[in-house]
């Protein structure tokens, strides 16, 4: 690829982000910061856990999205009821037309480009642990048979911090393969304002798609492979491995954590790095793509001790020292 | 052809990289040279200043204040130069830094090291990095060849120094101011001032003379520094002083000595009558070196011990004797010093009493018993006890005015 080629793949790249965001903004009133890190997991090739409370637009956003990709998308409401089958899919008896009785699999919602599993945390642990495989591997295994997941493959999970009675706190192996997490707050008033004037008009605002429908996602392939092509020197790679590792032992980290980072969530900082990267046009990854990226990509990696929970610090601050420590061993 | 051309670009880039390190370092080279300098003629303008005008417990003072601030602020000098410095594989972040490249040069720099040469990317961060050489020329990340600022503080050092150096005669301590005679009221006492310097003060009343006053031993190496100092930049007049002394006191060239004396604004002593033999002086210095170191009650002992007119050595040699006729005895005050000017001091072996509250270079005297053989009626009003002036080293320059005042107070 000589430069005047990449130099058109960022732009298309660019341009491709910047038109899903318009699109998904003409429906969705404020949350630019959480849309933005959304598409920088998406095209990252990760997956995001958001948290917010009910009614902020968490199904709006990845829906939108997925129109706006114009990808398959399949929602799952997570219940405590819920089973792994009710996901991956299940096998049932069906006759075929010369009478003859077989297992045919049917394949659940997880078979979809976009995959909104909502309230995961209602769900009992061995459901959710029913999206570990596909979430990591792209695939499902039902009745000892493997199923691959067309690609892309996107899931974002949603998560309400109120009502935690008859939830089940997701498991950390399983929160570890969330990309990101994003924090949706309360819109503002002015935001609350526009909410109102668009969505109890008669006209209601819809999303165009982006992407034609029979090329979208072998587009979204090509613009992922693009992101993993950006470039990282090794002072990036010994910035973000250190940043990892101040996650468990920097001061204020080391009195509050119990477990620091995994090398996972290093991978997601690197990966967002790299799509904030492209998306100011730059073939190289630089530590402020890194910094910008680290709270998303770090929060829900922290096991916090009961120390931290007495003393009311949270994992926000935790990367916030940990970032500011980081910035002394920036070259 | 891509492939060379881009080559070609990493060349190019790694050129400049090299030009900047350059002149980066040989700028920051010159920095250090620079405040360094300033700060060492600074220090020493400073020191020279203080040498010329402050007395030596002053000066021994303030030395190693001077040289403790000069060497602080050359460590700082120091350490903020190695944190300025870059090593050379930092030099591309330093430039990435000064210039706003969001890494682009640095990224560049480590891949090529590392022979990321097939990166699909690298070509696109190449041209990016060859587009942005003439944002960080080198003449561009170290806009000026020689630290003005470092410059400057060097120039003004030197330039002080040289003025200092230049202003030294003018800088030269003012003759001793002698006050003689009675201050009503206020007994007097000599005050060693300076090293080279008698002043005689009004007694404090509230000094009992217990607490004592600071001493410099004069043969350490910060009195010996100033000296030198002083007479490295007065030296002509030192010379001419000591050659007026010295004339003077032999009387070999009166009307020369005369010239310099009256260069140096001083009179000579008027030449003794009888005069001890080079020996005898130096046997006489000796003692009196050694004399200087006694107590008070010595000091008074030891005036009872000299020599009377008529039984000194020339008496008994069968010639007259010293200080006969109407004239006063030219040992009074004990045979005259020899030795350079500005380098030794004298003492006087008083033979006579004069009238003071207390005597010697700041010690404690107290008045010794009232003499036998001179009983004394009651005072009047307002008359001091008379005491034992203790002898108080002071350079030779002034010997003959010592002598000559204190001769003068003989004759009255």
């Amino acid at each position: 690829m000589n430069a005047a080629v990449a130099a058109d793949a960022i732009r298309d790249f660019q341009d491709t982000f910047a038109a899903v965001r318009r699109e998904i903004g003409k429906v969705v009133v404020g949350h630019e910061r959480a849309i933005e890190i959304i598409l920088t997991a998406f095209f990252g090739g990760g997956h995001v856990l958001i948290e917010g409370v009910p009614g902020i637009g968490k199904t709006l956003i990845v829906r939108s999205l997925a129109e706006a990709l114009n990808l398959s998308f399949s929602r799952v409401q997570f219940t405590v009821d819920l089973m792994p089958a009710d996901i991956t899919g299940t096998r049932i008896i069906s006759e075929g037309a010369d009478g003859r009785r077989e297992f045919v699999f049917v394949p659940g919602p997880v078979f979809a480009h976009i995959l909104l599993a909502d309230e995961i945390n209602r769900a009992t642990p061995k459901t959710q642990s029913a999206l570990l495989e596909a979430m990591a591997e792209q695939q499902v295994t039902v009745a000892g048979k493997t199923y691959p997941l067309a690609p892309p493959f996107f899931v974002l999970a949603t998560l309400n911090p109120i009502e935690m009675e008859g939830t089940y706190q997701l498991p950390e192996a399983q929160l570890d393969r969330f990309l990101f997490k994003v924090l949706l707050d309360y819109p503002t008033e002015p935001e609350l304002e526009r909410i109102l004037a668009t969505t109890t008009g008669a006209e209601v605002s819809t999303v165009t798609p982006v992407l034609p429908r029979e090329t979208a996602a072998a587009r979204v392939e090509r613009l992922k492979q693009l992101v993993r092509q950006v470039l990282v020197a090794p002072h990036i790679e010994r910035y973000v491995a250190a940043l990892v590792r101040l996650t468990a032992t920097e001061e204020t980290a080391s009195r509050y954590v119990t477990y620091g980072s995994s090398p996972r969530g290093g991978q997601a900082l690197i990966l967002g790095a790299k799509v904030l990267a492209l998306l100011d046009g730059r073939p190289h990854v630089a530590a402020e793509d890194v910094e910008r990226v680290a709270p998303a990509a770090l929060r829900h990696r922290l096991v916090l001790s009961f120390a931290a929970g007495a003393a009311g610090i949270d994992a926000e601050q935790i990367v916030a020292h940990v970032l500011a420590s980081a910035r002394r061993l920036r070259p | 052809m891509a492939r060379t051309t881009a080559s070609g670009a990493v060349e190019a880039i790694q050129r400049q990289v090299r030009r900047v390190r350059r002149r980066q370092r040989l700028h920051e080279l010159q920095r250090v040279f620079y405040l360094l300098s300033g700060l060492g003629t600074g220090a020493a303008a400073v020191l020279v200043l203080l040498a010329l005008g402050a007395s030596p417990p002053v000066f021994a003072r303030a030395l190693p204040a001077v040289a403790g601030v000069a060497v602080g602020a050359a460590l700082v000098v120091v350490r903020d130069a190695r944190r300025r410095w870059t090593p050379a594989a930092d030099l591309a972040h330093w430039i990435d830094r000064r210039s706003g490249l969001t890494g682009r040069l640095a990224t560049l720099v480590e891949l090529g090291r590392r022979g990321d040469a097939n990166a699909p990317l690298l070509p696109l961060l190449v041209e990016q990095n060859v587009t942005r050489l003439e944002r960080w020329r080198a003449d561009r990340m170290v806009a000026h060849r020689v630290p003005r600022a470092a410059l400057a503080t060097a120039a003004s050092g030197a330039a002080l120094l040289g003025l200092v150096v230049a202003l030294a005669p003018r800088l030269r301590p003012p003759a001793p101011e002698v006050v003689v005679g009675e201050v009503p009221g206020l007994p007097l006492e000599g005050v060693e001032v300076t090293g080279d310097r008698l002043a005689v003060a009004p007694v404090d009343p509230e000094d009992d003379g217990s607490t004592s006053r600071p001493a410099v031993d004069e043969t350490s190496a910060v009195a010996q520094l100033q000296e030198r100092i002083r007479r490295e930049l007065l030296g002509e007049r030192t010379r001419a002083a000591s050659v007026a002394w010295t004339q003077a006191r032999d009387g070999a060239d009166p009307e020369g000595g005369g010239e310099a004396a009256d260069e140096v604004g001083l009179e000579p002593a008027p030449p003794p009558a009888g005069r001890a033999s080079p020996e005898d002086r130096t046997g006489a210095d000796e003692r009196h070196v050694a004399t200087e170191t006694r107590s008070v009650e010595d000091d008074a002992r030891g005036l009872l011990e000299q020599p009377r007119d008529g039984d000194d050595e020339s008496a008994a040699a069968g010639g007259a004797a010293a200080g006969a006729g109407n004239q006063p005895d030219p040992h009074l005050f004990g045979p005259p010093s020899s030795g350079a000017a500005g380098t030794e001091r004298f003492a006087l072996s008083l033979a006579a009493r004069i009238h003071a509250g207390r005597g010697g270079s700041g010690e404690a005297a107290a008045p010794p018993p009232p003499s036998p053989a001179e009983p004394r009626a009651d005072l009047a009003p307002g008359q001091r006890a008379e005491a034992a002036v203790a002898r108080t080293p002071v350079p030779l320059a002034y010997e003959a005015l010592v002598r000559r005042l204190f001769a003068r107070e003989g004759r009255e």
